[in-house]
């Protein structure tokens, strides 16, 4: 009789896998129509050393001159994952350089020590269902509602139509 | 002419100090990094020891903030970074040609690596470029505490903030490698550098153990596009309030009754 060898790779690989280039820049795309219009989603990419790349995704207000403000930074090198995930609600509620210098670095390669750093406080997301959960935390995050909502009262507030002088 | 004041304020409630520099000096724009005092606290100090009214500039960070006492409508918020490491305004000067100004503080970045200072410098250097596109000229300032020297990779290298000691350099206004074209910007700090200077020899002073200790750095500066080097009328570190020393008596930043940096303050005239 043979023995059954049981399935022991995880239930959830995904045939569908995308960049995390083209999940950003989805998500910017939506933000045009949750808005109609007001506001705006741009991806802009940098390539760095060692083969780090780093894709932005920034909101832009038309009406207040685009405006722009940068809500996430995402960084990885030429295989796409892992991911590390740079944001506002995540960043460690420091205020002073002393607290500061304990944060750590985002690009460590040096001898002996791995990419990314799991000390590190941006969260490193190792495939896409992680790094889908993660820009779907930093985009739902208070600190991202603030900037939009910001945006968006600014923006009604100057197309507001000015007031009809009184009769 | 307009002058501008640059000052980490390592978290110091240093409104009185701010305060007397604004008389000293005559500061219509004063960047502040590592803020934590009320912003109406600041501006209330700034309006009644000089008379002129100050307010904090719209777009400004929680940390990283603008005050001034030109008219806020010269002002218009055009970027804010994730963490607040830069933002950028269009400003109109007063009787002046309008600017870009970048707000800088790396101040998320303390103690990292080559590879991070570099990444940092070309994604400031990009948004530079991006919001110079958009604004439709480059008569761009960008001023701030980058936490590394002038001299160092980040500054000069074409790809990061490709900024150059000299003004004759940087009016080549680009450089091609490898067939591609790289915009130049002038850093006029490393003026300030040094024993051999009017002023202190840097804005911060640090005694590292490791090998290679410069004691003081000039992590504190101000660069600018070629199109406003000719308008620089004067740039100084700041060693005294107006009133008293910012100084030990050893001569370094006297950080226990002040911050561990000093004062940049730099004028443009037309």
């Amino acid at each position: 009789m043979t023995a059954t060898i049981p399935n022991l790779w995880p239930d959830d690989i995904k045939v569908d896998v995308l960049p995390p280039l083209v999940i950003l820049r989805a998500q910017a795309s939506k933000i045009h129509q949750l808005t109609k219009g007001a506001l705006l989603g741009d991806v802009t990419s940098t390539e760095g050393s060692d083969g780090f790349v780093t894709h932005r995704l920034d909101l832009i207000a038309p009406a207040l001159d685009n405006r722009r403000a940068r809500i996430l930074s995402v960084t990885h090198r030429e295989g796409f994952y892992p991911v590390v995930i740079e944001a506002e609600c995540y960043r460690p509620k420091a205020r002073s350089v002393a607290e500061m210098m304990h944060l750590g670095t985002l690009f460590d390669t040096k001898v002996g020590t791995t990419w990314p750093d799991a000390t590190n406080w941006r969260p490193a997301a190792a495939g896409q269902s992680e790094f889908v959960k993660c820009v779907g935390e930093v985009l739902k995050s208070k600190e991202v509602r603030a900037v939009i909502d910001s945006l968006l009262a600014l923006s009604n507030e100057k197309n507001q139509p000015a007031e009809e002088p009184a009769a | 002419m307009i002058t501008f004041l640059f000052w980490n304020l390592k978290s110091q409630p240093l409104r009185e100090r701010l305060a007397r520099l604004a008389v000293a000096h005559s500061v219509d724009v004063l960047v502040v990094a590592e803020c934590d005092m009320q912003s109406a606290a600041v501006s209330r100090a700034l309006s009644e020891a000089t008379g002129s009214a100050y307010r904090v500039v719209p777009g400004s960070g929680n940390a990283l903030r603008v005050f001034t006492r030109t008219p806020l409508a010269n002002w218009r918020p055009l970027f804010t970074d994730t963490l607040e490491a830069w933002l950028g305004f269009r400003f109109r000067v007063p009787n002046g040609p309008e600017l870009l100004v970048f707000a800088v503080h790396m101040w998320s970045k303390l103690r990292t690596t080559e590879p991070d200072r570099m990444q940092d410098a070309k994604e400031l250097a990009e948004d530079v470029r991006q919001l110079e596109a958009q604004e439709g000229h480059s008569r761009t300032l960008v001023v701030g505490d980058f936490n590394v020297n002038p001299f160092e990779v980040p500054l000069v290298w074409s790809s990061g903030l490709h900024a150059v000691p000299d003004r004759r350099a940087a009016e080549r206004e680009a450089r091609t490698i490898h067939a591609r074209e790289y915009a130049l910007m002038y850093n006029p700090t490393w003026g300030v550098m040094g024993d051999r200077t009017p002023g202190p020899s840097g804005t911060y002073y640090r005694a590292a153990s490791e090998s290679a200790n410069y004691f003081w750095n000039t992590y504190d500066q101000v660069l600018m596009r070629p199109a406003l080097a000719g308008h620089l009328t004067e740039l100084r570190v700041l060693d005294s309030d107006g009133t008293e020393t910012l100084l030990t008596a050893s001569g370094i930043p006297d950080a226990a009754n002040g911050s561990d940096h000093l004062p940049l303050l730099f004028r443009f005239d037309w």
